[in-house]
């Protein structure tokens, strides 16, 4: 076996058992752990979890970005077989933007208000490659074409506020693809839009994750978003992954009565006998209020005695960590 | 543009009319000059003429009339107590204040900017804790006392610095000044450093306040996901949003400098216009009064104006609504 052919074999970004702590007076919160993620390149995950979950500071543990007094607690990141945790600030920097990327949930607070989009493109090209001002700003209308922005030239030197929301998200995009990542981490990047603007957006992604070749976190608490798009869905629940499979089956044929909870909730179901949409019981924990066991028992219809122990993970290529999981049938 | 201009301007003239009337009403109502500047052996007849020489026989109402008239045509008068041209007695002391206005502004920005974005950037470490700690100080103590505890430091006990006066001035485009001087600036180093005490506090605290919160924002976050270095992120992309509201402060803080200044130049006998002001309320002398207090008017509508143009160019969005 070549070094070449091991290299295509071996998944883009392993997550082993990371956690991600914040220190506080009171000592460390755990906000997220045991998280275990595998991406394989040129792959999309949709990491689905509601707010609070984790799945933000997930993205950003990956990206060697999480603010202070945030910090991963443990665990390895192997991003292309290198293990991001042990990286010095510098090294991470020089991938952060370039091998991979993230764009952020709100358009209307991801860019600068003082710069003009030029200069934040422009700068994002020179941060990893030495090229001159001509040069990048060629690069730069480049970029906004390929998101679809026309007269790109002209709007070079305007400034965010002249932009609408879907057109800012497209330009934080087109910087997300500047360097052709490996990977590129979408933070709900369409919630903040109007449903229109999604569908377009969307759209132009899915195109772009085609052309591109690159692997995807496409993060969201809407699961009918990450359908479209996701070659295998993720379920966070409290900081936990708690079931995690390709697409179709956990969308279909969930094992977890979390993801199957999410499922019954989407207002697509048919609405219960008083016409009402059916809900998961409760809402969902604060980091300090989290339970031991199974973190999703309080609300959960099939707890019992024995979720009070950690579940065990089962499953290979589609996991589930549930002592009383669902038997795999079809739910639509 | 022009338009904010000219509304300024028109402002001011209303400004400048108000504020004369009330100051030249105030100090008309305070006492009459005559008996502090006359001669103590002087005669009724003698005092009496000079109250005819001074114009102020007449009544207020023509005196006031006659000042405007004069003040249309840029005569400001002459000081009752020097007999010579109020504007020539303000243009001689103006160098010094402007001098020492300017040496604390610049040590406040200087320092100020760079320590509050370390407060800003560090908000749990050690060194944040005593900038911030430091600075309330500078707020709490009275600037005056801070200035004599220098004088009785750093020129009764170490002999170190001169504590009155300016020092030894050069001649520059007709102007005395002492900055070009060593020893000027040794005489300004105490009174700038006094006079910039509650600036540079409000400087720190305000850089620092911004500076937390925009290293919060999404677009830090994002400059910093792009890759950028750590130094462009703070010092351009944090910076130029904390800026914004720093600079209004700052104009507007010109104008605290320049009252302070009444007070510093008292504490260590600077001769600026600060000191004309107080010498000269203590003898009543109108002219002086009245048109340093238009003055500092002017003074104040151009600060604004500039700090607008500055802003503009800081913010996109105050320049979209200006077009």
């Amino acid at each position: 076996m070549t070094d070449a052919t091991a290299k295509a074999d071996e998944p883009l970004l392993d997550l082993s058992d990371v956690s991600i702590v914040f220190d506080t007076a009171d000592g460390p919160l755990v906000a997220v752990d045991q998280l275990r993620l595998r991406l394989a390149r040129g792959q999309v995950l949709g990491l689905v979890g509601e707010s609070g979950s984790g799945k933000s500071l997930t993205g950003f543990a990956i990206m060697g970005a999480l603010d202070p007094p945030g910090r991963v607690g443990g665990g390895r990141i192997l991003f292309d077989g290198e293990d991001l945790t042990t990286l010095d600030p510098a090294a991470l920097r020089r991938l952060r933007g370039n091998r991979m990327a993230m764009i952020l949930q709100d358009p209307m607070l991801t860019l600068n208000p003082t710069l003009t989009i030029g200069t934040q493109i422009i700068e994002a090209i020179r941060a990893h490659r030495p090229v001159g001002r001509a040069e990048a700003r060629r690069l730069a209308v480049a970029a906004m074409r390929r998101v679809g922005i026309g007269d790109a030239e002209k709007r070079l030197d305007s400034y965010p506020h002249e932009y609408s929301g879907g057109m800012r998200q497209r330009v934080s995009i087109a910087i997300a693809l500047l360097h052709a990542p490996d990977l590129i981490i979408a933070d709900e990047p369409t919630t903040a839009l109007d449903v229109t603007v999604q569908a377009q957006i969307l759209l132009e992604v899915r195109r772009l994750v085609e052309e591109m070749g690159s692997a995807w976190i496409w993060i969201s608490h809407d699961l009918s978003v990450v359908a479209g798009l996701a070659d295998r869905i993720a379920v966070m629940y409290a900081g936990r992954i708690v079931e995690e499979g390709p697409a179709r089956t956990v969308l279909t044929r969930p094992r977890h009565p979390y993801t199957q909870g999410l499922l019954r909730s989407a207002p697509d179901n048919p609405p219960l006998a008083d016409g009402r949409l059916w809900q998961i019981a409760g809402s969902a924990p604060a980091i300090a209020h989290r339970v031991s066991g199974c973190r999703f028992r309080p609300r959960c219809p099939r707890a019992d005695a024995a979720c009070a122990e950690p579940p065990p993970d089962s499953g290979t290529t589609h996991r589930f960590a549930c002592w009383h999981p669902h038997d795999g049938e079809a739910v639509r | 543009m022009l338009e904010v201009v000219l509304r300024r301007l028109v402002q001011a003239v209303g400004v400048v009319f108000v504020l004369s009337l009330v100051s030249f009403v105030g100090v008309y109502k305070i006492g009459d000059p005559v008996q502090l500047l006359a001669h103590e052996s002087a005669t009724e007849q003698e005092i009496a003429a000079a109250r005819e020489r001074l114009g102020l026989d007449r009544p207020i109402h023509e005196q006031y009339a006659a000042f405007v008239g004069r003040m249309a045509v840029g005569d400001f008068g002459t000081s009752f107590v020097s007999s010579r041209p109020v504007v020539d007695v303000i243009v001689e002391r103006l160098p010094a204040t402007i001098e020492l206005t300017l040496a604390a502004f610049l040590i406040s920005v200087a320092f100020g900017l760079p320590l509050g974005i370390l407060a800003g950037l560090y908000p749990q470490s050690p060194m944040s804790n005593a900038i911030m700690a430091g600075s309330i100080l500078g707020f709490s103590l009275p600037a005056f006392w801070f200035g004599m505890m220098m004088i009785m430091l750093f020129s009764v006990e170490l002999g170190w610095l001169p504590s009155i006066g300016r020092g030894e001035t050069v001649t520059v485009l007709g102007a005395q000044w002492a900055v070009f001087s060593r020893d000027g600036w040794a005489h300004l180093l105490m009174p700038a450093l006094m006079l910039s005490l509650t600036t540079l506090s409000l400087v720190i605290r305000l850089v620092a306040a911004g500076m937390r919160e925009a290293m919060m924002a999404d677009y830090v976050k994002f400059a910093r996901l792009k890759g950028l270095s750590e130094r462009r992120v703070v010092l351009l992309h944090a910076l130029k949003n904390v800026m914004i509201p720093v600079v209004t402060v700052l104009g507007l803080e010109i104008g605290s400098l320049l009252a302070g200044s009444i007070v510093t130049e008292t504490v260590f006998a600077y001769p600026g216009i600060g000191k004309l002001l107080i010498d000269s309320i203590n003898r009543l002398d109108r002219p002086v009064i009245v048109t340093y207090l238009i003055l500092i008017v002017l003074f104040f509508v151009v600060i604004n104006l500039i700090v607008d143009l500055i802003y503009t160019a800081l913010d996109p969005r105050v320049r979209d609504s200006l077009r």
